[in-house]
């Protein structure tokens, strides 16, 4: 029976985090001739925890023994977690995902059992029938109140825009929620924050460059930030490299700057997110060692998630036939 | 009726046996919640867990050896319980407490570092023997305690 102590979990995750695959057995499956051999080492590594069915393994997807791991790895995590509204909110994007592909497929009056992901806040099947019933009231209010006014906009016209960038925001207020009702001053909050920061300085410079209204960047800034989204409001008409100085506010400032003077530079937007992914694994790794927080626990689910990114980019890049760029961390 | 001098000195020996007991059911706790986690995942790994999770129970041992030598002093066990003077008992009570507190301190925090200890073996079971050094070095100083309540209690005549 699982017990809601920090202790506990900590004990469980430490045995977890020895499955994890290491640097020297990712550079091994890389340098495999063929998918099928590179499958053969991650299943002889234990990878997948069997959890896949034969059918899977039979047809080799890469994908699907990734998915398989990744839904018992965020089941697992919520079965051990004392604190599972804090922990819930690392796995909020699973549910904003399966609820994005479920809105859309009911537009399309397609299926999306493919695509959709277990080991969500939400069980997968009550979504599906509130999404097909139009009734959201088990969800958080933040939830329930989001998806009624997207119904309410679906019955006039369909946006799939607005209602991706409605379902984001709804994960930032969310987070914000649980956050301060909590107290919670930690890790967690640095790592909201500075996921809310770099999201909003890209939907921003995202809008200078396609020279969007302000009532449609206001739609995409998301709560939860240090700095506040009126900031970023009144910077929707500052030239770029201007930009740094006004936005170098809040505990993630220096980091803002130096993403957005490399962004000057390079006029790639996908400097920032990189910063970002960095900043965030940062936060993390810090906690990682902590003996009496989530740090582990995140640390754990992030770790799992970085190893299935290095994995995909690894059977991609044996198809493709080029060389893989793994993740810093396995460098 | 027995005197106050008396009912100090049980005072001293139910600090010494209660706070060093709560200690070390506190530390034996986090070790075995740590530990039970680690099993969970690893049945194997009990043998290993099970030494560091004993370790924060030494301390309940101690505070039991202390309450002992001041009943045994004081005549309980044989039935001719002694009238003490007031400091007599306000002897024993201060007599006791360096184990008392030392040992409900020293054992809470040395479970802490059992667990911690416990996390090492779960990943890295050949590093046992360190996570039982460093959870060791903790009971330093509920030994110190039980060395100077020890002293003190001998040291009051009768």
């Amino acid at each position: 029976m699982p017990q809601p102590s920090y202790e506990y979990a900590l004990g469980r995750i430490s045995v977890l985090s020895t499955h994890l695959l290491t640097a020297a057995q990712l550079r091994r499956i890389a340098e495999a001739d063929s998918t099928k051999t590179a499958m053969k080492l991650l299943l002889e590594t234990g990878y997948g925890e069997n959890v896949a069915t034969e059918q899977e393994l039979a047809q080799g997807e890469i994908d699907l023994i990734i998915r398989a791991q990744m839904q018992l790895t965020r089941k697992r995590i919520q079965e051990l977690t004392p604190d599972p509204e804090l922990t819930g909110l690392f796995l909020l994007p699973v549910d904003t995902h399966n609820l994005k592909c479920l809105l859309k497929a009911r537009l399309l009056g397609i299926q999306a059992d493919d695509i959709l992901r277990e080991g969500g806040n939400f069980d997968l099947n009550l979504l599906k029938d509130m999404v097909h019933t139009k009734y959201y009231e088990d969800l958080p209010p933040i939830y329930c109140q989001v998806l009624n006014e997207i119904e309410g906009e679906l019955a006039r016209e369909a946006d799939p825009f607005r209602l991706s960038a409605l379902l984001d925001g709804a994960l930032f207020r969310q987070a914000k929620e649980v956050l301060d009702r909590k107290k919670e001053k930690g890790f967690i909050r640095e790592y909201f924050s500075l996921w809310a920061d770099c999201q909003n300085t890209i939907s921003l410079i995202r809008a200078q460059n396609l020279h969007w209204e302000l009532a449609q960047l206001r739609l995409v800034l998301v709560d939860c930030g240090d700095i506040s989204k009126e900031v970023f409001e009144e910077s929707l008409d500052v030239p770029p490299e201007q930009l740094g100085a006004r936005l170098n506010q809040g505990s993630h400032g220096a980091e803002l700057v130096q993403a957005i003077n490399e962004f000057a530079q390079t006029n790639e937007l996908g400097v920032i997110s990189r910063r970002m992914e960095e900043g965030l694994s940062l936060i993390l790794r810090r906690a990682r060692w902590d003996t009496h927080s989530l740090g582990p626990i995140i640390g754990y689910l992030e770790a799992r998630e970085t190893e299935a990114e290095a994995l995909r980019m690894i059977f991609g890049a044996i198809q493709g036939g080029f060389e893989p760029q793994l993740p810093s961390v396995y460098a | 009726m027995i005197t106050l001098g008396t009912a100090l000195a049980f005072g001293g020996a139910a600090t010494a046996a209660g706070l060093a007991g709560v200690g070390s059911a506190i530390g034996v706790a986090i070790a075995g919640q740590a530990a039970s986690g680690v099993v969970s995942e690893d049945p194997d790994k009990f043998g290993n867990v099970l030494v560091l999770q004993a370790l924060p129970g030494t301390q309940g041992i101690y505070g039991l050896l202390i309450a002992f030598i001041i009943i045994l002093n004081l005549g309980v066990i044989d039935g001719n319980v002694k009238d003490l003077t007031t400091f007599q008992g306000l002897a024993y009570l201060f007599a006791a407490l360096p184990m008392g507190l030392g040992g409900l301190l020293s054992a809470i925090y040395q479970g802490k570092v059992a667990a911690s200890g416990i996390y090492l073996t779960a990943k890295r079971p050949e590093e046992t023997g360190k996570g039982i050094i460093l959870t060791a070095m903790v009971e330093t100083y509920a030994v110190l305690s039980l060395l100077i309540s020890f002293i003190m209690v001998n040291g009051i005549k009768l």
